[in-house]
């Protein structure tokens, strides 16, 4: 046995990664699906969820995921019942949530969880059944029956012959006649007879009864006996059409597993099962009725367990990975083709060798491939890029969720999601973006009796609204909660002594004190948010990022946190500058103005000089100073940069064109220097470093 | 599956194809819906020229049920021409498949001994 485990999966960890992507696209429709489902009926829908379940049922049956193939099979047991035209309730759509939940962390390799997926599983049956008594009591409201499970159940409330009834716990008699006081290792094994009659195609369509048995033999003790009588005579034998037959008697396991691992080939390898003893027989062996059986403990799949264990990192792999659409490579060959053209025709410009090069077309050549380089560029950027839906795909399930669990009515509402970022953006942005969402939930939308005292509908609204601006995007999370309270936040800063007593701050520098850690003004710390721990990260993160977070707020009416960021990290779009006989490049994104140092406009605060600009003033930098290079012209210029909400005033000694320049790494000892964001080579080969506006912002002055 | 006698020409079974007698039927690599034509027509060469023939099949690296078919017309039709067959050697590969097919005694493996199957591939 234990040669064929190795064996099956070292076939199958091949086709593994692909079962993976696809299921993973597929769990994030399902969950988009199910989350739908709660508004007005789109009638499709149930279809549609019950294709993308029935796939992964299968997948996962092929691949022997004994676990994932039952989560799958009740939950199309319940959404075979309302596309009999039966309701979905909330509970039932958050039990089908939980278990797409439990089939993604199946997927990754999560350890099964055998209390938590049979009480899942009871739980799906249990909606199966309330659902199946709904289509009874209501038969008018289900529409079209026919042929669904609802059909089954007559309008006078009888229960079809071949549809168990209730049980009075509403779980079916199959889980109502096992006592749990019997642990499931203490029952009688079934002994299913499974007889097999492949189709002559069988092996034609990819499929091989090896593999198939090998999985059932997972599930119990199996012996087949195989039917040769059918088997032509050597010379007239066409060795790739299926004359075998097989009885297969399998000792333990679960008809209804056993039915789902064969559910993928059904059309060309049909199977009837016969069940003695164990667990009450109530499978129907027809695909259209697969009433609910005995939930028994899940049998692990050892082969592709561990194959799932021993394929290469596992979510570390699909981190690696990115989808391209077909379109963008399209694009980049069709650049290289033009690549090609303009490489052949600078090849032709001195062909005779004689130097006579003809300068018009040398030059409109190197136009051409400045033009190319640029393309590309922009091409193999696309190529990292994806689309922000990525993130905010996961959204509405949070606030359904965390709605749910606070007693809220909230509405989200996602506009521009198809805009494109760098993926190493978009993996950092996920968690800042939760934690801004489940804020709003938490403490900016109010409960539906307080915002009907308030003059406002029940229902509270969340905007995510995207957008691009250039080289950047602007994400605006906005609800029509209860707004901040600045006099309260200014109050609890006092308190905390983060404002001298006597001082006053603007609106806006009051709303900014949420972003200081630990600050909070949550009277009491939730689950959710409150511990004053998180803001700070947010901002932090952005920062981080290259970009900056800003807020607009107002009380009684809602909150907008504003966010800005570069497209991508990979180029930036960069303003080039000198100072003690250096380029140095500064993001553009920082830049706030450039001009002459006026000496009448820089004044000392303290040990401090600061610099005015416009109403205000910034502290004043002398970059020669700060990086500790030697001056060699008197600085003459001031380039005001921003970050975080934070002005610095830079004494530099000339300013250079903007560009946009490849970000560098830094080296190990390089990275260490403070200032520093990267380097990048410029035109002339020299290397320039990249100052780091936001830790320069964010940190103090004194040096 | 390659046989000893188109070994050379595949290269990967040639020392195995020099020091093959004529009635020693060596196969290799899979047995499979992929290679079971072309593994036919060697076996139809087999049953030309053989009246005892002798399976070497130790780097057999895996076997599907078109394989097992194959080679149960291929062991009923020696049968019939009143030739006979032996296993020499399998590799598990082989025998683990027959087994859960359940062809193993259509295929003369049920009895063959332990010393004879093999993790060699």
């Amino acid at each position: 046995m234990a040669t064929m485990t190795v064996r099956v999966a070292s076939i199958n960890t091949a086709l593994l990664d692909v079962f993976r992507e696809e299921t993973t696209d597929g769990l994030d429709q399902l969950e988009a699906k199910l989350l739908a489902l709660l508004s007005p009926r789109d009638p499709e829908l149930i279809d549609q969820l019950f294709r993308v379940v029935h796939t992964i049922k299968g997948g996962a049956g092929t691949f022997g995921m004994i676990q994932m193939t039952r989560l799958a099979h009740r939950m199309e047991s319940v959404l075979d019942i309302y596309r009999g035209g039966a309701e979905p309730t909330r509970s039932a759509v958050t039990t089908l949530l939980e278990a797409g939940d439990a089939l993604r962390r199946l997927l990754g390799g999560g350890p099964s969880v055998p209390d938590q997926e049979a009480a899942l599983e009871a739980r799906l049956e249990h909606a199966a059944t309330q659902a199946a008594s709904v289509g009874r009591v209501l038969p008018a409201a289900s529409g079209d029956t026919s042929g669904a499970r609802a059909a089954q159940v007559s309008s006078t409330g009888v229960p079809a012959p071949d549809m168990p009834a209730p049980a009075a716990d509403g779980l079916s008699p199959a889980m109502a006649a096992v006592p749990e006081a019997v642990a499931p290792e203490l029952r009688p094994l079934a002994l299913h007879t499974i007889q097999v009659s492949p189709a002559r195609e069988l092996f034609r369509a990819g499929v091989d009864p090896v593999v198939l048995f090998d999985q059932l033999s997972s599930l119990g003790e199996l012996s087949a006996t195989v039917d040769v009588a059918s088997v032509p005579q050597f010379e007239e034998l066409d060795p790739t059409t299926c004359h075998l037959g097989w009885t297969l008697r399998l000792v333990g396991g679960d008809a209804e597993i056993v039915h789902a691992l064969f559910d993928w080939v059904d059309d060309i390898c049909p199977i009837t099962i016969e069940t003695l003893g164990g667990a009450p027989a109530t499978c129907d062996p027809s695909p259209d009725h697969e009433p609910p059986c005995d939930p028994a403990p899940p049998l692990a799949a050892p082969a592709v367990r561990a194959a799932v264990a021993a394929s290469p990192g596992n979510r570390d792999a699909a981190a690696a990975t990115i989808r391209v659409r077909l379109d963008k490579l399209d694009a980049l060959m069709a650049l290289v083709g033009d690549l090609v053209v303009t490489q052949s025709t600078l090849c032709t410009l001195d062909r005779g060798g004689r130097g006579a090069v003809d300068p018009l077309r040398s030059r409109a050549a190197l136009d051409d491939l400045q033009r190319l380089t640029r393309s590309l560029q922009q091409s193999a950027l696309q190529l990292r890029s994806m689309p922000i839906s990525s993130v905010l795909d996961r959204f509405p399930r949070l606030v359904h969720d965390l709605a749910e669990r606070l007693g809220k009515d909230i509405v989200l509402e996602i506009g521009g999601d198809g805009i494109e970022l760098d993926k190493t953006v978009l993996e950092r942005i996920g968690d800042p973006l939760v934690h801004l969402i489940r804020n709003s939930i938490d403490h900016g939308i109010e409960l539906p009796e307080a915002r009907e005292a308030a003059g406002k509908s029940r229902t509270g609204r969340i905007q995510i609204a995207v957008e691009q601006r250039g080289d950047e995007v602007a994400i605006e999370i906005s609800d029509d909660g209860r707004g901040l309270d600045a006099a309260r936040i200014a109050a609890r800063a006092a308190e905390r002594g983060l404002i001298a007593p006597g001082h006053s701050l603007s609106e806006d520098e009051i709303y900014r004190l949420i972003f200081v850690p630990g600050f909070s003004t949550a009277d009491q710390v939730s689950e959710l948010s409150g511990r004053g721990v998180g803001m700070d990260v947010v901002v932090r993160t952005i920062q981080e990022l290259g970009g900056d977070v800003r807020l607009r707020s107002e009380l009684g009416a809602g909150t907008t946190i504003a966010l800005r960021l570069p497209l991508t990290l990979a180029i930036v779009e960069g303003q080039l500058i000198r100072f003690g006989g250096r380029t140095w490049i500064v993001p553009l994104l920082h830049v706030v103005e450039c001009s002459r140092l006026d000496p009448a406009a820089v004044t000392m605060l303290g040990q401090r000089a600061v610099y005015r600009v416009g109403d205000d003033v910034a502290p004043l930098i002398d970059l020669c100073e700060r990086m500790a290079v030697p001056r060699t012209v008197p600085g003459t210029l001031v380039l005001v940069v921003e970050a975080g909400g934070r002005q610095r005033a830079l004494v530099i000694d000339e300013v250079g064109p903007r560009q946009q320049v490849v970000v560098k790494s830094l080296s190990a000892q390089l990275a260490r220097v403070d200032d520093l964001a990267g380097a990048t080579v410029l035109g002339d080969g020299s290397v320039a470093f990249i100052l780091d506006i936001v830790g320069l912002c964010a940190k103090g002055v004194a040096r | 599956m390659h046989v000893a006698s188109d070994a050379a020409q595949l290269g990967e079974t040639e020392d195995v194809a020099e020091s093959a007698a004529p009635d020693e039927l060596v196969l290799s690599g899979p047995i499979t819906v992929a290679t079971v034509e072309h593994t036919k027509q060697r076996l139809r060469q087999q049953l030309a020229t053989t009246t005892a023939c002798v399976i070497h099949a130790a780097e057999v690296t895996r076997l599907d049920a078109a394989g097992a078919q194959l080679l149960h017309a291929f062991l009923v039709e020696v049968a019939r021409r009143g030739a006979t067959a032996r296993w020499a050697s399998a590799s598990l590969y082989l025998v683990e498949a027959a087994r859960m097919l359940g062809m193993e005694r259509y295929l003369g493996l049920s009895s063959l001994p332990a010393e004879v199957t093999s993790w060699q591939p």
